[in-house]
């Protein structure tokens, strides 16, 4: 009988079963009577309405979404520590070269001598006019 | 990956009602649901194409109304709360009387009932959200009728159906 019961309790719920199982269960008057006894009891279980208020439903629904749009935006943790990581060393060494290029230009400038003249521009002042009488 | 827009959508009413069975109150349900789908959102990596959505959100669920308990030390104590919407007076009070039955059950039996009969989960989905075997789920699901059929003053017993 219980034998029978499970098979049929199985078979309403859609899994498979032994057909000779099945049939002997079939034949039995009390698993028959069994099974509709559960069959009553599924319809009882499924005439459920029982649903959040509907306040909540949106409220929740609305935080889930906002949530799930946020997850989306999130990078992955070791991803955003290299990202800032890559930035500061990034940065430290562009510091780094400024600083050594401008240490360099000053040495250069202190250490340079003075440029040598390409040219020399002499003045000769002309002899004074002797019609002028030297003014 | 699951399609995590319009999962709340989907699936929150089902989601609802078996924690309702489970807990057996209706605001601690509505906190419990809203949680599931955040710690689905969290997990939505872990989640493997093998299962279905719905079975791995119920995973979720199952796992949460066990911590739940966990922190409650015990058990909470389960009442049979009706929200259906008004039937015939005949419906309503085997439906009255099942919900009693219902919280009267054990723990794993109850909840195999409430994910096949009110849920409508498969065997499989049901014991990948419970972490059984089918073999387990199906003996829980055939004991928890057998105890409710015998609770319930079920109108065609004793007649002849030959």
């Amino acid at each position: 009988m219980d034998q029978h019961l499970e098979t049929l309790s199985a078979m309403l719920d859609g899994d498979v079963v032994d057909v000779e199982a099945l049939e002997a269960a079939l034949a039995d008057v009390e698993a028959r009577r069994g099974l509709v006894e559960f069959v009553r009891l599924r319809q009882v279980a499924r005439d459920e309405s029982a649903a959040p208020a509907p306040v909540f439903a949106a409220r929740a629904g609305r935080s889930v979404e906002r949530r799930r749009a946020l997850a989306r935006l999130r990078v992955p943790l070791p991803l955003a520590a290299a990202a800032v990581l890559l930035a500061l060393l990034g940065g430290s060494l562009i510091d780094i070269k400024w600083l050594a290029f401008d240490r360099d230009q000053a040495s250069r400038e202190q250490v340079q001598p003075p440029p040598q003249p390409s040219r020399v521009l002499q003045f000769d002042a002309p002899p004074p006019d002797s019609r002028t009488g030297g003014r | 990956m699951p399609t995590t827009s319009g999962m709340f959508e989907r699936h929150h009413i089902a989601i609802y009602r078996y924690l309702l069975r489970m807990i057996g109150s209706r605001e601690r349900a509505e906190e419990l649901t809203q949680e599931v789908f955040l710690r689905a959102l969290k997990a939505a990596d872990s989640y493997e194409e093998r299962s279905s959505e719905r079975a791995w959100l119920f995973r979720i669920a199952h796992n949460l109304r066990l911590d739940e308990a966990r922190h409650a030390r015990r058990t909470p104590p389960m009442s049979a709360v009706d929200d259906a919407e008004p039937s015939a007076p005949a419906q309503q009070a085997l439906r009255v009387s099942l919900l009693q039955a219902l919280a009267m059950l054990p723990d794993e039996e109850r909840e195999a009932f409430v994910l096949a009969e009110v849920v409508g989960l498969s065997y499989v989905e049901i014991a990948e959200a419970c972490a059984a075997t089918t073999a387990a789920i199906r003996s829980r699901i055939y004991r928890a009728r057998m105890q409710l059929r015998a609770v319930l003053d079920v109108p065609t017993a004793g007649k002849p159906l030959a």
